[in-house]
């Protein structure tokens, strides 16, 4: 409806007393309205420890901004549909979102298929959709289109951090190894562009998506003559690789550096002393991690949220993402998609991890990750050691 | 990769893990096959249940020691009762009618019991730890290997020979050679066929409940971990010939070496050496290596 007032106003020529009227009568009323910020995570099932959470980040953003004064003079509301991991299932949910409850854009969701899918919706519909987790490169290059922005960091930023790595802890051969599908080829591929003079991905390993069975893999990584293992093996599928490959010996005999956020504390805390020492991983946000005392106030407020003082990863992403959203509808001066999209476009905020910015041709935002060794003491939940901010 | 004496023991080592951790699974079906003549497609998720039931007992206990193997045991004593259930109110009814009717019935098992344990736990993957004193490696000189995974390859022979032993020397495994070869006889010489049948349907399912806890560290568990098992299964049963106790051996043996050998050097081809090595064989033996020719009992 307000877009469809915008446009004629824009285009037509005509600008007579009356309809001004009502234009300013509707702006007038439009500011009591409230900001509505749809969001899509997994709820229930196998995708709803990493859906909560993100949720909490959600909410404790919009707390804070609407404790300042809010939108544009108005509250910022959000409404939390089921994405169930489904790609039908959230095109649907975005769908109801969007013309039901009238939300003015969207935030989500977990996995790469799924935010490729409403972002498809979004693109009709013009509506901002704001993907925070999902990291498939295709999100915001073959499939980029106006109205959708990535928060993540996504498979290129993750794999010059790898490079990185490998220079600092001296690898020359390394063994890559993940599931067969886009996230590990682009990881790799780029690893493989960003990796330092001398050193060499000599083996590359890859599994069927949702293996549980990594005997074999063991065998090839113990077998091949690299001094390095670079994986991202994600979700339940590294937990079963950590707990089958360690009678093997094999965390004793290479080193390893391990993407796909595993380094996050619920990740660890699943592993306790499983966690291979010395591994070196990756995360978002960690608990433990206080440099600063934007980040230190950041994580206070979400331990009251969450009621435990180890909090995990995922809240600070859509943290980050309702942020991005409210700064660009302050910026705007109103909810219209075009307009949000116009500001969002270049947009620099200031963040608990420091200043983010949206590319204004790529919709990428700057987002870099947690890097550092773990280490693993007897009774205590593995932590991860020296830790570096890598973008 | 093959000179490689580190990756030869080891590769070797898995292959015997996996064939004899099929093996648990397949002979209770092939039991079942031989003695009732039942296709039971439901054995897969006989055997999925039976990793799910250790897995719950781990989350109420936690991961200790006797919580594993009071667990594995908690996994046949579901699966025996289930089975009872299941043999006592449907499936007896459907001994005399046709074939198609007793797939159509274990494939609705599956159906349910699939729902029922997304259902029940949940749609994500678990990992099992393995228990303790079985967490460690064994040094074997050139390699370490997984404690656990010898134990499950000792197993496999332990479960033949006493399967073995029970019919071909014990009273009860002279009824139940008989009933899979004249039941009416056997039924005329007063034996209660109904609950030998009853029975055979019983250890079968325990087998694969067991089966399945036992699989549980190995693997993860989750849902579709059924999938797989049946086709495995069935393959072996197939290639080993159908009822026969050795045969599911040796099939799972041939089985386990070719998936093993085959994710590593023929990843892309894995799945179709399986079906091409089951062709092969039925070319050559139509009733499998093991079995002997249909004499058409009914």
């Amino acid at each position: 409806m307000s877009r469809s007032f915008i446009h004629k106003r824009r285009t037509l020529a005509v600008a007579a007393g009356a309809l001004a009227v009502g234009l300013l009568g509707w702006t007038a009323a439009g500011a009591a309205k409230p900001f509505k910020i749809g969001v899509l995570m997994p709820m229930s099932g196998g995708g709803a420890s990493y859906g909560v959470p993100a949720v909490d980040g959600v909410k404790l953003a919009i707390q804070e901004i609407n404790a300042a004064g809010g939108v544009n003079g108005a509250p910022v509301e959000f409404v939390v549909r089921d994405s169930k991991l489904k790609p039908s299932v959230a095109v649907a949910a975005a769908k109801e979102l969007i013309t039901k409850e009238g939300v003015d854009v969207l935030l989500g969701a977990i996995s790469s298929g799924v935010t490729l899918a409403i972002s498809e919706v979004a693109k009709q519909e013009h509506v901002v959709l704001f993907a925070p987790v999902a990291k498939t490169t295709k999100l915001t290059s073959d499939k980029l289109h106006k109205y959708v922005f990535q928060g993540s960091a996504n498979s290129d930023v993750e794999a010059s951090a790898i490079a990185k790595v490998t220079k600092k802890i001296g690898a020359r051969k390394i063994c890559a190894t993940g599931f067969d599908y886009a996230y590990s080829h682009d990881l790799f591929a780029a690893l493989k562009r960003a990796l330092p003079k001398g050193v060499k991905i000599s083996n590359s390993f890859l599994v069927k998506l949702g293996t549980t069975d990594y005997n074999a893999l063991t065998s090839q990584l113990i077998a091949s003559d690299c001094d390095t293992v670079v994986g991202v093996i994600w979700g339940g599928g590294f937990i079963s690789f950590i707990k089958q490959a360690t009678p093997f010996g094999l965390f004793k005999k290479k080193k390893f550096i391990w993407g796909a956020e595993v380094g996050s504390t619920e990740m660890a805390g699943k592993l306790g002393a499983n966690f291979p020492n010395g591994m070196w991983a990756n995360a978002y946000d960690l608990w433990y991690y206080n440099p600063t005392p934007q980040i230190k106030a950041y994580h206070k407020a979400l331990a009251k949220l969450e009621g435990t003082r180890e909090t995990n990863m995922w809240p600070i992403t859509t943290y980050i993402g309702v942020k991005f959203l409210a700064a660009a509808a302050n910026k705007a001066g109103s909810s219209n998609a075009d307009a949000l999209v116009t500001a969002l476009e270049g947009l620099t905020i200031d963040t608990p991890f420091g200043a983010r910015t949206l590319d204004a041709k790529t919709h990428r935002a700057n987002t870099g990750e947690l890097w550092g060794s773990f280490g693993v003491l007897k009774g205590k939940s593995p932590r991860m050691n020296s830790i570096t901010y890598v973008d | 990769m093959l000179t490689n004496p580190v990756f030869l023991s080891i590769q070797v080592l898995n292959a015997l893990a996996l064939s004899m951790n099929l093996f648990i699974i397949a002979s209770g079906l092939t039991l079942i096959f031989g003695v009732l003549r039942i296709i039971n497609f439901a054995h897969g998720a006989f055997f999925m249940l039976g990793a799910y039931a250790l897995l719950t007992v781990l989350q109420w206990f936690g991961e200790t020691e006797a919580a594993f193997w009071s667990g594995v045991l908690f996994a046949g004593v579901v699966l025996a009762a289930l089975a009872f259930v299941t043999e006592r109110f449907l499936l007896r009814h459907l001994y005399d009618r046709e074939h198609l009717l007793q797939l159509v019935f274990t494939f609705a098992l599956i159906l349910i019991i699939e729902d029922g344990a997304k259902l029940f736990w949940g749609t994500s993957q678990h990992s099992v730890s393995y228990p303790p004193s079985l967490a460690g490696a064994v040094d074997l000189g050139i390699i370490q290997y997984p404690a656990y995974l010898l134990f499950l390859s000792a197993v496999g022979p332990v479960v033949a020979i006493v399967l073995w032993l029970v019919f071909s020397r014990s009273r009860w495994g002279r009824v139940v050679r008989a009933a899979r070869l004249d039941r009416e006889m056997l039924g005329a010489l007063g034996t209660n066929v109904r609950s030998v049948y009853a029975l055979v349907f019983v250890v079968g399912a325990m087998l694969a409940g067991m089966g399945g806890a036992l699989a549980a560290p190995r693997v993860a568990v989750g849902p579709g971990m059924d999938a797989t098992v049946i086709i495995n299964s069935f393959i072996i049963v197939i290639i080993g010939g159908l009822g026969s106790l050795w045969g599911s051996f040796v099939g799972s043996l041939t089985l386990g070496f070719v998936i093993v050998f085959g994710t590593v050097f023929l990843s892309e081809w894995e799945i179709v050496l399986v079906y091409v090595m089951m062709a092969a064989v039925l070319m050559v033996r139509p009733w499998g290596l093991f079995g002997r020719p249909m004499q058409g009992r009914d």
